[in-house]
């Protein structure tokens, strides 16, 4: 494994409101390694998500910091992709407008990002829907478009927020594989936040369990696997050493 | 084969039952009508109601085709239509301009609340006489008039859509590096178009009802002058008929806004 992509220092996060103030994350430092692909599992609720809203720069630390290829984070960083638990794409855009979006945004529609955009519409799949409104097509094709939007401003860094929790079972497994396909054919790094223990064993190199709220740092696990499909995977006879390790991990 | 037939027969008769359902329907609402103008005519002919007073449909046809060959039937109407939608374009705009500040600033929200809320509960018939002084007794009162009764109202719901916006998407376009204007433009008035389109057909009656108030307190010219003037005069026909334009004219402007469809072009 190459270098630190990411490294989270004595990261604090706490919401202040009217009556309280809420502690979410404490101390909590990890380091993510140049096209790595790490999970974070935790109980729901734990913070998690927010976590993931402090790495891509949208909500500020309390203390601690954040770096990313060595310098803090301030604010929105273009080398971070966020991907939401639900798609979100936009009901009145097609599909290429849709993954036009960060571009437009960006003011950077130029000819040769959207050739690269359609490139990777064709290249996975979306090449036939390119017209399509997003009610007409798959879960799973949604969640793709929603990859290449995220993929199109060229993050290095995807940040992965369930991606596929919205999807049924079969889907969720082949989905995921293919998105974790292209993510290590585009040779980014990721972050993957889940709750599914079988999910983070058969798609990361390596597995980060968060305590409940406020969230910290339980135990990280290395996956000792080949590079597989995730269905390969869930058929290593490690698989369920794994399993048992990290849900006994888990409260 | 036969069993297929056998379902597309009995499709042909749910349809038929349908269609009959429908001109049953329409059959008696037709009928009401009639029935309702025959007895008012009838009774006023035969004495049984006083004609002077509540006129008859005989009456209310006679005075409509002398206001049509006088000219005043038209020019009248077109006033009251002019009025209605330079009230509603304006009330409308004005409106959304207003949500989308309060939608901008929190702060300002905040601050504009209680004055929202007070505004929009009074009654804004009230403020006529004052208007009628401020800006004279002309078209001008007529439209600042209507466009108070729709703008507060405006406001209040085209801003309670904007904050309807699903934070997680407001949440990815500040990952993609939106800025709030980007946010605003691409995701706030696209999603809120549908409930800006049913304020549109709520704002045209209002539009409408500020007009005719107006009318009856300029009372210069208009659908709603006529009916002031009538009374005054004690020409319960030319009230009555002023009525009957003004349901003709609010008919077919509801049938005008309710054709509007969401066209998306963001």
């Amino acid at each position: 494994m190459s270098g630190k992509k990411i490294e989270v220092k004595n990261l604090s996060l706490c919401y202040h409101t009217d009556g309280e103030d809420t502690l979410v994350i404490e101390n909590v430092s990890f380091n993510v390694y140049e096209k790595e692909f790490l999970t974070v599992i935790g109980p729901s609720g734990c913070g998690k998500s927010t976590l993931l809203s402090v790495i891509s720069g949208i909500l500020p630390p309390t203390s601690g910091h954040v770096y990313i290829n060595g310098k803090p984070i301030d604010g929105h960083n273009p080398t971070v992709g966020y991907m939401l638990q639900k798609d979100h794409l936009l009901e009145w855009r097609s599909v290429e407008k849709n993954a036009f979006l960060g571009l437009e945004i960006k003011k950077n529609l130029t000819f040769e990002n959207k050739e690269y955009v359609l490139s990777l519409l064709h290249k996975y799949g979306l090449g036939n829907f390119l017209k399509f409104y997003p009610s007409q097509i798959s879960g799973g094709m949604r969640q793709k478009a929603a990859l290449i939007r995220t993929l199109a401003i060229g993050p290095q860094i995807l940040l992965l927020d369930e991606p596929f929790s919205a999807l049924d079972f079969r889907t969720r497994i082949l989905i995921a594989d293919e998105i974790k396909e292209i993510i290590s054919k585009e040779e980014k790094t990721a972050i993957l936040v889940t709750h599914d223990i079988a999910e983070a064993i058969s798609l990361s190199n390596r597995v980060v369990i968060f305590s409940k709220r406020p969230c910290s740092v339980k135990e990280v696990v290395e996956i000792n696997m080949p590079e597989a499909k995730s269905v390969e995977r869930r058929k290593d006879v490690n698989f369920n050493k794994y399993f048992e390790k990290i849900w006994k991990e888990i409260e | 084969m036969k069993m297929r037939n056998s379902l597309a027969q009995k499709h042909q008769k749910f349809l038929r039952i349908q269609k009959n359902k429908k001109i049953f329907t329409l059959i008696i609402q037709i009928s009401v009508l009639c029935l309702f103008l025959a007895v008012w005519e009838a009774g006023s002919r035969v004495g049984l109601i006083d004609a002077f007073l509540v006129s008859s449909p005989s009456r209310i046809f006679k005075t409509l085709i002398e206001l049509n060959f006088s000219g005043a039937l038209w020019s009248n109407v077109m006033v009251t239509v002019l009025e209605t939608m330079v009230g509603f374009i304006f009330g409308t705009f004005l409106g959304i301009l207003l949500a989308s500040i309060l939608w901008w600033s929190k702060t300002l929200e905040k601050i504009a609340e209680p004055y929202l809320v007070i505004f929009n509960a009074l009654p804004k018939v009230a403020l006529g006489p004052i208007i009628i002084v401020w800006m004279g007794a002309g078209t001008l009162a007529i439209v600042v008039m209507s466009l108070l009764i729709s703008v507060i109202i405006t406001t209040i719901h085209i801003l309670s859509g904007f904050k309807n916006a699903e934070m997680e998407k407001i949440l990815l376009m500040k990952s993609l590096g939106a800025n709030k204007f980007q946010i605003f433009k691409k995701i706030i008035l696209p999603v809120s178009l549908p409930n800006v389109i049913s304020v549109l057909k709520v704002n045209i009656g209002m539009s409408l009802i500020g007009v005719i108030t107006g009318e009856f307190l300029v009372a210069k010219k208009g659908i709603g002058y006529l009916i002031v003037y009538g009374s005054q005069i004690f020409k319960l026909d030319l009230v009555m008929a002023g009525i009957f334009i003004l349901a003709i004219i609010a008919s077919m402007i509801y049938f005008l806004i309710s054709n509007v469809k969401p066209v998306n072009k963001f």
